[in-house]
């Protein structure tokens, strides 16, 4: 089938089977292997990526879901000012998640930042989707708590200026 | 670093690979459907070259023959046109086997590794108090669900491969074993990865080779992708002491056992880097070690960070409490009083002051009222019914070693070139090209040596076919020992740029720097850990770590400090622990100032993590809790047996 949607800013045009899982697509027709992992569905919580900037496991998103939506890897999010935010964020915090799972975590926390999230529990069982034990649960909290404070900021000023 | 090919996918075969299911068994039949000329099976026997793999002096079939050594061995590589293609088609295909009568052949063993001193005394007259204890740690054996793919494709006369690996000069050599293509013409060009338990030291090499043969069978760019395999291998540790009237050990016998699998890789290392681990910090009149390694039809054991010190550190760590509880004291007030100021000088690890071990182990003992919970857990033990008080707290404290021993060091020939030309820069030929933060830092350290003021002057010579092998990346020895040899060879290539003609070259050996013994201690470190078990759901949980560390020279403080805590989270929860909400890690680090070999990081805090916790979940399920990784079934059980 042919599926019309728009991965990191380009509008595709995609002939492919209706079942083909995100994860996958992304690998191999768009040759995103550096950053996508594809594990079957076994919830590594490595293949993350924004589906009309919710979080999203790519391997459990079939190919028919994303027809009209907006999807962003790692690749293209990272150039953007809302990842400056949550990497002030590590910083302040001083904990950054591992190489293997940082564009995962990011993401997560990008979608918890946008929607505004600072409920401990809730944080953390978004969280919990991404297996990888690199960072503990007070500093993940924290992390959303200073990006939605970097954010707030950043919109503050950009209104003042405006 | 030359760039990637850019070849269409259409143009490329996509291979997917057939694991088998169960070890110890014989292939009896292995039925392909009929595959029409856009597919290709690969087996054991369609190798044009050997197929093996070597390592260290050690082999290992790339892919399985006739018989089936562990689960998980790769029985055939499949390609075809794209990976849906492929999984299809592998359906299609049936693996029959038997299982074998005879153990499967599983390469040769090293004999034990015993290690002494002093004259032993039996305990006949019972002057002595006899203590046994055992430390033991099951098999972790699991995919690391993270995908990755190794690409093969040939331009002109030279074949290119792209991988995530530890070791280039392995997948060289691997590739051209298998296909008989000249090493000279093989290039390979690194991915990037994150080898948490050294999961891309083996496997890539053994993916190029397949990846390569199919390139060179069908004319195409071929891609082959898996999954990494992280296989920590069982331990187990018997160690029985004797104690005089003082409670003080005076003569003491450790047996480890090791079981790496299928196939054992440098295990003549793994017990030299164990037996630095089993040597007790504290005086004894006699001592005996042996390190014994056995085989199993299991996927071979991977380095897992450590190869052997880690474990065996965490096994004395957990001995020494035992003894402190013994005596009736705590591990903290145990240690004041059976080490000295220095411990003693083996032919594993050098006598060095244990003075900046204590300095850490007062620190976390202070920050985690260690002594104040340790006393009240062993009391309150017994005051709570059937279960018992479920509360523990452990300590463990070590110092770190790094890199290969002088044995090893000194058969292998990793070396490096550094040459300063006649433009008046440095540069460097080596094949430990790694993370552009750890490049930044070398060129810093050497432009201050050679070049003051003009990093951009020192180059790392992109990878060709006159790279020199530095060897494997593995137990930090890139980032520790390879430094000090960088630094070394900058200060000696400082006076020669001033008396020799230009260019001059100064090749240096990455290991030449041989101790008295196998290991330098590097590093100083304390770990404590408390732990909880939940009187309901008997789920074992972590409340708290505190740890404190201490290294010669620190380059990057905040990647440090993330490599602790990453370190020690991934130990927590590689041995079953959940951690709370409230969990923290209290870290404190310092730095001593001194040009001492920097330890390896992962080493160290593996195995003080694993101490500690062993301790802490004696302490709180006492013998029922005997081996790590545990599960809550497995505690629920132990207690119900035990009860």
């Amino acid at each position: 089938m042919k599926i019309d949607c728009t991965i990191d800013g380009k509008t595709l045009t995609l002939s492919l089977n209706s079942d083909k899982p995100l994860s996958l697509i992304l690998r191999e027709n768009t040759g995103d292997d550096a950053v996508v992992n594809h594990c079957n569905g076994a919830m590594c919580g490595l293949c993350t990526v924004l589906v009309d900037g919710k979080a999203m496991l790519s391997c459990m998103v079939p190919a028919f879901e994303i027809r009209g939506k907006t999807v962003t890897t790692f690749d293209s999010f990272r150039k953007t000012k809302n990842m400056k935010d949550i990497e002030k964020a590590y910083e302040s915090v001083g904990s950054f998640p591992c190489q293997d799972c940082y564009a995962s975590r990011s993401l997560i926390f990008e979608s918890l930042i946008d929607e505004g999230i600072t409920d401990p529990e809730e944080i953390l069982k978004e969280l919990s989707i991404i297996k990888c034990p690199c960072m503990d649960p007070e500093d993940e909290i924290n992390i959303v708590l200073k990006g939605i404070e970097a954010r707030r900021k950043r919109n503050v000023r950009r209104t003042q200026f405006a | 670093m030359a760039n990637r090919k850019n070849f269409s996918r259409y143009n490329m075969r996509c291979g997917i690979l057939l694991h088998a299911k169960a070890g110890a068994e014989r292939i009896s039949e292995l039925k392909l459907p009929d595959l029409d000329a856009r597919y290709l099976a690969l087996t054991g026997s369609d190798l044009p070259g050997s197929n093996e793999i070597e390592f260290f002096g050690r082999t290992m079939p790339l892919i399985a023959k006739e018989t089936i050594s562990f689960q998980d061995q790769i029985v055939m590589a499949l390609f075809a046109p794209d990976y849906e293609s492929a999984m299809l088609m592998m359906r299609e295909i049936e693996l029959k086997t038997e299982p074998l009568e005879e153990t499967p052949e599983m390469g040769t063993l090293p004999d034990s590794l015993e290690y002494g001193w002093g004259e032993m005394e039996e305990n006949a007259e019972g002057k002595y108090k006899e203590i046994e204890t055992s430390f033991s740690l099951t098999r972790i054996s699991r995919r690391n669900k993270r995908l990755y793919t190794v690409t093969a494709w040939m331009e002109g006369l030279n074949m290119h491969i792209e991988a995530p690996s530890q070791w280039v000069e392995l997948i060289r050599e691997t590739v051209e074993k298998a296909t008989g293509y000249p090493k000279r013409n093989i290039i390979v060009h690194l991915l990037p990865y994150t080898a948490k338990h050294d999961e891309f030291l083996i496997e890539p090499a053994i993916l190029a080779a397949i990846a390569a043969t199919a390139t060179i069978k069908t004319g195409l760019p071929s891609e082959i992708r898996d999954e990494g395999y992280f296989s920590r291998p069982a331990v187990n540790v018997r160690r029985k002491v004797l104690m005089d009237e003082d409670t003080k050990p005076v003569f003491e016998t450790v047996d480890m056992t090791v079981d790496q699998g299928a196939f054992a890789f440098a295990p003549e290392e793994y017990q030299r880097q164990a037996m630095a681990g089993i040597i007790p910090p504290y005086p004894l009149k006699g001592f005996r070690g042996t390190i014994k390694i056995i085989s199993s039809p299991s996927h071979p054991a991977s380095f897992c960070g450590s190869l052997g010190y880690s474990e065996a550190l965490a096994a004395t760590e957990y001995h020494i409490s035992r003894l402190a509880e013994a005596a009736g004291t705590t591990p903290n007030l145990y240690r004041m009083t059976i080490e000295k100021e220095k411990r003693k000088f083996t032919d594993y690890i050098p006598g060095y002051d244990l003075d900046g071990q204590k300095k850490c182990r007062v620190s976390v003992v202070s920050a985690s009222s260690f002594d104040r919970k340790w006393s009240a857990n062993t009391f309150q033990k017994e005051e709570f019914g059937l279960l018992g008080y479920l509360k523990g707290i452990g300590i463990a404290t070590g110092a770190g070693i790094a890199g290969f021993s002088t044995t090893l060091s000194k058969e292998t020939g990793f070396s490096a070139m550094m040459t300063f030309t006649q433009k008046q820069n440095v540069t460097i030929n080596t094949s430990a090209v790694t993370h552009p933060g750890t490049m930044k830092i070398w060129k810093k350290r050497i432009s201050e040596k050679i070049i003051p003021g003009r990093p951009d002057g020192v180059m790392f010579l992109e990878p060709g076919p006159d790279t020199m092998d530095t060897g494997p990346d593995v137990l930090a020895r890139i980032v520790s020992s390879f430094t000090l040899q960088l630094d070394s060879a900058a200060k000696r290539l400082a006076v020669l740029k001033e008396t020799e003609k230009l260019p001059v070259s100064l090749r240096f050996d990455a290991e030449n720097t041989y101790y008295p013994c196998e290991f330098e201690n590097t590093g100083n470190g304390a770990v404590v850990c408390e732990v909880k078990i939940d009187k309901a759901t008997m789920i074992p949980s972590v409340t708290g770590v505190w740890g404190s560390f201490a290294f010669p020279s620190i380059m990057d403080r905040s990647s440090l400090e993330n490599s602790l805590r990453r370190t020690i989270m991934m130990t927590l929860r590689e041995n079953g622990m959940d951690i709370p909400l409230s969990f923290r890690i209290h870290l404190d680090i310092t730095e001593d100032g001194t040009d001492d070999t920097i330890s390896s990081v992962q080493q160290l805090a593996r195995g003080l993590t694993l101490g500690a916790l062993s301790n802490a979940m004696h302490q709180a399920a006492g013998d029922l809790a005997s081996s790590l990784p545990i599960s809550a079934a497995e505690i629920n059980e132990a207690f119900r047996e035990g009860v």
